[in-house]
C-alpha cells in the first residue's frame, strides 16, 4: 500500500468525528448544561495519554500485526480474551450506529418505511465497504476528508451568524464540580477509543509521523465537537438544546439563510452518511481480524457477513423497544463498559512494564 | 429474515474461497452455526438478550 505521512491523519479524523459530531452533544448539554467545555477539554486532554500509550504499543509491535503480537505481551489466553471482547464491542458499536442512522434517518425521510428495511440496506452497504479492505478504506477516507473539512467549516460559520453571545458569560459562571468526573468520563467513551490504530498495522507503520497525526487528529476532533457544541448552546440555549435529538440538522433547517444554503440538509447528511460508514466498516475488520485470529482461519471475507448480520440484528431487536435503547444510552454502566474498552492500551503497557518488556528493542 | 438474509451471503462467501483447510472448514462451520442460532434467536424471540442488555447485566450495579 502506498502511504502519505498524513493518511492516518486524515483516516483517524473521519472515523473519530462522525459518531460524536452527530450524537455526543445533547446528552453531554442535558448531563453539564454549560460546563460540558470543561469535560471536553479534560476529556482531549486524557485522549493524549490514551495515543501515546497507543503510540508506545504500536511502536513495539515492530510491524506485526496486533493480533498476533498481543499474545507477547498478555499471554496466550488473555490477549484471546481481549480479542473476544472486540469482536463483542465492534460488532455493539457497529449495531448502535445503524440503529441511530436508521432511527435518525427514518424519523425525518421515510416515516413509512419500516426500520428493519433502513437497518438492512445499511447493513448490506457495511458489508459491501468492509470486502473492499483496509486499503480502500483509507482512499475513500482520504477523499471525502477535504469534503467533510470544507462542510464543517462551512457549517461553523452558518451558524455562528444566529449565535447570541450574550450566553457566553455563563460558561464561566456556571461551574459544579460534583459533575466534572462524570463529563471527562462520558466524553471519553465517546472520543477515546485510540486503541483502534493498533489495527492499522502493518499497512501503516507505527512511526513517530503516525504519532504526530494522531496528536494532530485529537485536537482536530476535539476542537470541532467543543465548537459544533458551543454553537449548539449559542443558538438554542442548554434547555432546548438538550431536548433536541439532531442538533446541527435543525441549525441548518432553522438558519436565517434561504435557498439553497438554507435547504442544505440532504448534502451534509450525504456527507456524513459516507463517513459513517467507513467508520463502521473499520470497525467490522477490526472485529473480522481478531475472530480471524481466533478461529485460526486463512479465508476471512466470510465472516464480514456473519458480524454484519449480527449487528443488524442487535439494531432490530434496539428499535423494538426505541424508548428503552434512548434511555439506557447514557446509564453509567453503559459510559462504563466504554471507557473500560478505551483503556485496553494502558492495560498492555502496564503488564509489558511489569514483565519488563517495555523498553526492549524486541520483544519475545 | 435479516439473519437468514446474511447467512445466505456468508455461506455463498464461503464457497468461493479457494483455500480451505479442514481445520478452518470446522471453525468456520461452528462459529456460523453458532451466529445463526444467536442472530435467528434475537430476530424472531422478543425477549432474547441485545448486546446492550448483556453489558447492563454485567455493569448495571454502577
Amino acid at each position: 500500500m502506498h502511504t502519505t505521512s498524513f493518511q492516518t491523519f486524515r483516516f483517524a479524523c473521519i472515523y473519530m468525528l462522525t459518531i460524536p459530531l452527530a450524537f455526543m452533544i445533547p446528552p453531554l448539554i442535558a448531563t453539564s448544561g454549560y460546563q460540558g467545555w470543561i469535560g471536553m477539554v479534560i476529556g482531549g486532554a486524557v485522549n493524549i495519554v490514551l495515543i501515546l500509550g497507543t503510540y508506545k504499543l504500536g511502536k513495539m509491535t515492530a510491524g506485526q500485526s496486533w493480533v498476533d503480537f498481543g499474545e507477547k505481551i498478555a499471554g496466550k489466553w488473555g490477549h484471546r480474551a481481549v480479542l473476544l471482547l472486540l469482536v463483542f464491542w465492534s460488532v455493539y458499536y457497529v449495531s448502535l450506529d445503524i440503529e441511530q442512522f436508521s432511527l435518525f434517518y427514518g424519523t425525518l425521510y421515510m416515516r413509512e418505511t419500516p426500520s428493519w428495511v433502513l437497518q438492512f440496506m445499511i447493513g448490506v452497504v457495511i458489508w459491501v465497504t468492509t470486502r473492499w479492505g483496509f486499503t480502500t478504506l483509507v482512499y475513500i477516507a482520504d477523499g471525502t476528508f477535504i469534503i467533510i473539512l470544507l462542510g464543517i467549516v462551512f457549517l461553523l460559520i452558518l451558524f455562528s451568524a444566529d449565535a447570541d453571545y450574550q450566553m457566553l458569560p455563563a460558561l464561566l459562571t456556571h461551574y459544579d464540580s460534583s459533575i466534572v468526573f462524570n463529563d471527562v468520563m462520558s466524553v471519553i467513551s465517546w472520543i477515546g477509543e485510540w486503541f483502534i490504530f493498533l489495527f492499522i498495522t502493518p499497512h501503516i507503520p507505527f512511526d513517530k509521523k503516525t504519532l504526530r497525526n494522531l496528536l494532530l487528529s485529537n485536537t482536530l476532533v476535539t476542537f470541532s465537537v467543543l465548537v459544533t457544541w458551543l454553537l449548539v448552546i449559542l443558538n438554542f440555549g442548554i434547555h432546548y438544546g438538550s431536548q433536541l435529538k439532531y442538533p446541527i440538522l435543525q441549525l441548518i433547517r432553522g438558519t436565517s439563510f434561504t435557498g439553497l444554503i438554507g435547504h442544505a440538509d440532504p448534502v451534509f447528511i450525504g456527507l456524513w452518511a459516507t463517513s459513517m460508514i467507513i467508520h463502521d466498516a473499520f470497525l467490522i475488520y477490526v472485529g473480522v481480524a481478531c475472530i480471524g485470529h481466533l478461529l485460526k482461519l486463512q479465508e476471512k471475507k466470510p465472516l464480514n457477513a456473519i458480524l454484519v448480520g449480527t449487528a443488524t440484528v442487535a439494531a432490530f431487536q434496539y428499535s423494538q423497544n426505541i424508548s428503552w435503547f434512548q434511555k439506557e444510552l447514557t446509564e453509567a454502566g453503559f459510559i462504563s463498559f466504554w471507557v473500560v474498552i478505551n483503556g485496553i492500551p494502558l492495560y498492555y503497557l502496564i503488564l509489558a512494564l511489569v514483565r519488563g518488556q517495555l523498553g526492549r528493542k524486541k520483544v519475545h | 429474515m435479516i439473519a437468514i438474509c446474511f447467512a445466505v451471503i456468508a455461506v455463498f462467501e464461503w464457497r468461493q474461497c479457494k483455500d480451505k483447510p479442514s481445520g478452518g472448514q470446522k471453525a468456520f462451520w461452528w462459529f456460523f452455526s453458532l451466529m445463526l442460532v444467536w442472530n435467528l434467536a434475537a430476530n424472531f424471540i422478543p425477549w432474547w438478550p441485545n448486546p446492550i442488555r448483556l453489558i447492563m447485566y454485567l455493569l448495571g450495579w454502577m
